[in-house]
Order: C-alpha cells, then sequence, then structure tokens
C-alpha cells in the first residue's frame, strides 16, 4: 500500500507527459473545420479584374486552399505535388499569397509553374489571420459548399494526401454528386452541425 | 597644490560617474528593452489601456511562449494591427478575443477560458489541496495527545 499510491501518481504523471511529447506545439487543431469559409474581399493576383470573394469556394468542386509565399522555401517542394495533383484530382486547387511582393510572386509563379486556378493576393496577411494561418505552407480542404473540412499544416505530399485528404472527400463527395441540390444542403447542413 | 589634488580627484570621479552613466544608459535603458512596436496613435487613454490589455492577455502563435506585447514576428505584428483597427472600431476586449479564438483556438489565450475542456486544468490546485489536507487528516487520527496529568 506504501508503494502503491505513489507508483499510481508517477503512472499518471507518465501518461500525460509522453501524451505532451507526442504532440506537436506547431500543428493546433483549426477551430474553422466545419465551418464555412470567412467572407472575404481581395484582389486577384494574377488579373486586376473583379476582386475575389467566397464565392470562389461555391461551385460545384471541392477545392482544396495552399497558403503560399514566393519567400518559402518549403512551399517550392509543395509546388512540385501541387503540379501532379491539378493533373490528376479532381479538384480546383487555389493559392492564397501571403505576404509577399507582386513581382517576385509572379516572377516565382513562372519559374516553379503554376498549379493554381485563381490565387488570392493577401499582401498585408490580415486576410490570413482570418483563416487562422499562422505560417506558410498551410493547406485547407474546402467542401463544394464552401465549408472547411480539413487543413493541414506544413508541405503537403502524396503519402499525405492518399492518407488525410483523399478520405475526407470520399465520404459527402460521392452523395454531393449523386443527390440532387438541395439535397446536398440537407446533408451538409447535417454535418456541419 | 590642495586645490588642485582636490580638483583632479574631483574630475577622476566624475569622469568615472559620467562611464558609469553612460553604460548605464546603455544596458537598462528603455531602448535596450523595447521591441520595436509599430507606433499606434490612440484617440484616448482608455483605449491605449485597452491595447495594451490585449496584446498582453493573447499568445505569439509563432514564438509560443511570448505574448504578442513582447514578440517581433510578422504574425505577431499583423494580430496587433487587427486589434487595434477593432479598438478603433470600438469594439470591446471580450469581443476582440473571442474573434482572435475563432480563428486560432483557445490556444492565443494565456489565460483559458474555464470551460468542458480546460475545467481539470482549473480544478487540478484545489483538488491536490483537497488531497493533501485529507491526507493530513487521516494521519492526525492516530495521533493522540498526552494526557494532562500523566506522567510519562
Amino acid at each position: 500500500m506504501r508503494y502503491i499510491i505513489p507508483l499510481v501518481i508517477l503512472g499518471i504523471l507518465v501518461f500525460f507527459l509522453s501524451k505532451g511529447l507526442e504532440q506537436d506545439p506547431y500543428r493546433i487543431p483549426s477551430p474553422l473545420i466545419n465551418k464555412p469559409v470567412p467572407d472575404f474581399v481581395a484582389a486577384d493576383l494574377i488579373t486586376t479584374h473583379p476582386p475575389l470573394t467566397k464565392k470562389l469556394f461555391l461551385n460545384r468542386h471541392w477545392s482544396l486552399l495552399v497558403v503560399w509565399s514566393s519567400w518559402c522555401k518549403t512551399c517550392a517542394a509543395e509546388q512540385v505535388f501541387l503540379l501532379t495533383l491539378k493533373q490528376n484530382a479532381d479538384l480546383r486547387i487555389y493559392g492564397l499569397n501571403y505576404r509577399d511582393d507582386l513581382a517576385r510572386a509572379k516572377a516565382y509563379l513562372k519559374h516553379q509553374g503554376n498549379p493554381f486556378h485563381q490565387i488570392i493576393f493577401d499582401p498585408s496577411g490580415l486576410l490570413a489571420i482570418d483563416l487562422g494561418v499562422y505560417g506558410v505552407p498551410e493547406n485547407f480542404l474546402i467542401d463544394p459548399q464552401g465549408i472547411i473540412r480539413y487543413k493541414y499544416i506544413g508541405p503537403l505530399n502524396k503519402a499525405i494526401w492518399d492518407k488525410e485528404f483523399i478520405v475526407q472527400m470520399n465520404i459527402p463527395l460521392n452523395k454531393a454528386l449523386i443527390s440532387p441540390l438541395d439535397k446536398i444542403k440537407k446533408i451538409t447542413r447535417k454535418s456541419s452541425l | 597644490m590642495m586645490i588642485i589634488t582636490f580638483s583632479a580627484y574631483l574630475i577622476k570621479h566624475l569622469l568615472r560617474l559620467g562611464w558609469f552613466l553612460i553604460f548605464s544608459s546603455c544596458f537598462f535603458s528603455a531602448l535596450a528593452f523595447s521591441t520595436t512596436h509599430e507606433i499606434y496613435s490612440f484617440a484616448s487613454r482608455q483605449e491605449k489601456i485597452q491595447f495594451q490589455q490585449i496584446i498582453q492577455e493573447l499568445r505569439c502563435l509563432v514564438c509560443q511562449n511570448q505574448n504578442l506585447a513582447d514578440s517581433n514576428a510578422p504574425l505577431a505584428q499583423d494580430l496587433r494591427r487587427i486589434i487595434y483597427q477593432r479598438i478603433k472600431k470600438g469594439e470591446s476586449s471580450s469581443n476582440i478575443k473571442n474573434y482572435l479564438v475563432s480563428r486560432y483556438g483557445e490556444f492565443i489565450l494565456f489565460k483559458p477560458a474555464f470551460s468542458r475542456l480546460t475545467y481539470g486544468l482549473w480544478l487540478s490546485p484545489f483538488i491536490l489541496l483537497l488531497a493533501i489536507v485529507i491526507k493530513l487528516l487521516v494521519g492526525m487520527r492516530g495521533f493522540e495527545p498526552p494526557a494532562p496529568n500523566s506522567r510519562s
């Protein structure tokens, strides 16, 4: 009995400490998961035409929103994967250019290739705060109704895509393709609760 | 002669004092401790205090053990700017904090709110105190004070 109580306390301590070791403090779960993309009005990086809004994500596609910068080294590695993803996967890839210089961002795309359907230009970084971004690259998976389903912090690669993103897309996407539009709304309303 | 030696002594010590002041002003001045903050102007003292309070209570997410007031990371600068803009619009502190929690999660608060997720964190010191008190009380039961008239 004398030894059991300290042992139990030690066990509890070790349990919590080892749990803490496994967690990466920089991978904080986003409170925006299963919430709609916040409203925004932002400039387009490529054209000077009408500003981009949330409507970008309200199409019949799943969207991947990638937060990137020309000054971000790991973004370049991710870019290679995004280019292959663009050809293979049935989704639209959008970029959010974060705290960058217009000319440098364009030069970067010329050099690295452009996997993005459209790019939101956010030189001040204020729109990114609305999305809870705190570094580059960050990747948001957005469903056809404009609801954020998954977020991955750090550069994407094939392994992570297959493991985390495809699973997310499979379940509601099939339903969304088969059922008529009003039914889709019902499903998302249920799943967002 | 006396006057000369005295004045030399005085000058020497004044010089020493001067050096001391120069050095100390370098190392202990407000400049040495200040982070290079952007300069924000406020309409009232109250707004300024509100701003200072908020940035002290929020975590810089890139440099996680610093608050927004101490950090000079780009994200911390942006967050300060957003807080400033919202104060200018007349928003309350709790409103601003709620907004940032809705974007970054409870983690941004250095003092997390008492909720379903955090009650263990907040109550653990009191539970520990209670456990110690119970342990002490149980231990005291076995202890009997000596009877006043008995000789041992």
